[in-house]
């Protein structure tokens, strides 16, 4: 884990040395109806103004990058 | 393996058990410990009399600091690599000891492994760098920046700041070359130009701090 002040925003990463997330498995626990990363994680994180993004790969393990600007945007 | 190729060390530390030990693990992985030293003036003056291609350094050195040595040993032997072992995490002592020249630094936590592993790695003459060193290091190179009057405050390249945030984050030198598509020795290159760039900015205010109080008046 790794926070950093980024100077008009706020970065958390979050990584591990896993096998990665496949292609498209993010999309079909959507679909199925399971939020955890669409709701909690993505629609929390865009709620304050702020990215997700995920690099992930076979193998590469998996790393989410939050930012969050540092400002309350009106 | 030749005579030559065997690593010669030299362990500093103030508690000879401890000192001993160290010296005793190494010797019988391989290495060879030229000398011990218990504080700081004897470390630069046996450091210069036996030119070890490593110096394993304690930081706290029963009251003197081992930040002195670093700088002694780095003045007098640029090709002596100091590699910093201590028991303090903490972030103030770890910058000073980078700040003065040291290429690495682990806490005594680390196992008899991977302090083998690191003293190798420092007599190849790369850097030992932990994630969490890696995360002060960038903070700092921060904090220089965003202070108005610093002296010639180091700047990193965008590449060497997109390295240091990954070392940061936990990767090893292996997987930054893949993620950025170059060589690991690529990767470890602009790990070393951070550190270079941290103590040349040091000694910079080093000496502006001499000329201040008329230390390096003739």
């Amino acid at each position: 884990m790794l926070l950093e002040d980024v100077g008009d925003a706020v970065e958390i990463s979050v990584r591990d040395d896993g096998p990665g997330i496949p292609d498209g498995r993010l999309a079909q626990a959507e679909a199925e109806g399971r939020l955890g990363v669409a709701r909690s994680m993505r629609g929390r994180v865009l709620d304050l103004g702020g990215t997700i993004d995920c690099e992930t790969g076979p193998d590469r393990g998996t790393e989410w990058v939050v930012r969050v600007p540092r400002k309350e945007e009106r | 393996m030749s005579e030559t190729d065997v690593i010669t060390v030299m362990v500093v530390d103030d508690h000879p058990i401890w000192r001993e030990g160290v010296a005793r693990d190494l010797t019988e992985r391989g290495l060879k410990v030229v000398a011990t030293a218990p504080d700081a003036d004897a470390a630069v003056r046996i450091a210069r009399a036996v030119r070890p291609q490593v110096v394993l350094m304690d930081l706290n050195l029963d009251g003197t600091s081992g930040v002195r040595a670093i700088e002694g040993i780095g003045a007098a032997l640029p090709e002596t690599r100091v590699l910093v072992l201590s028991a303090s995490g903490e972030h103030a002592d770890v910058l000073e000891a980078v700040k003065a020249g040291a290429t690495g630094y682990l806490v005594k936590s680390a196992s008899a492994e991977e302090l083998l592993a690191a003293v190798r790695r420092t007599a190849e003459g790369y850097p030992v760098f932990t994630p969490g060193l890696a995360g002060l290091v960038l903070g700092e190179y921060r904090r220089l920046a965003g202070t108005p009057d610093a002296p010639q405050a180091p700047a990193l390249t965008d590449r060497e700041t997109e390295v240091l945030r990954l070392v940061a984050k936990g990767l090893t030198a292996k997987q930054i070359g893949e993620r950025l598509v170059v060589s690991h020795r690529t990767v470890e290159s602009h790990v070393q130009n951070t550190l270079r760039k941290l103590q040349l900015h040091n000694r910079a205010q080093l000496v502006r701090y001499a000329i201040e109080q008329g230390l390096a008046d003739e």
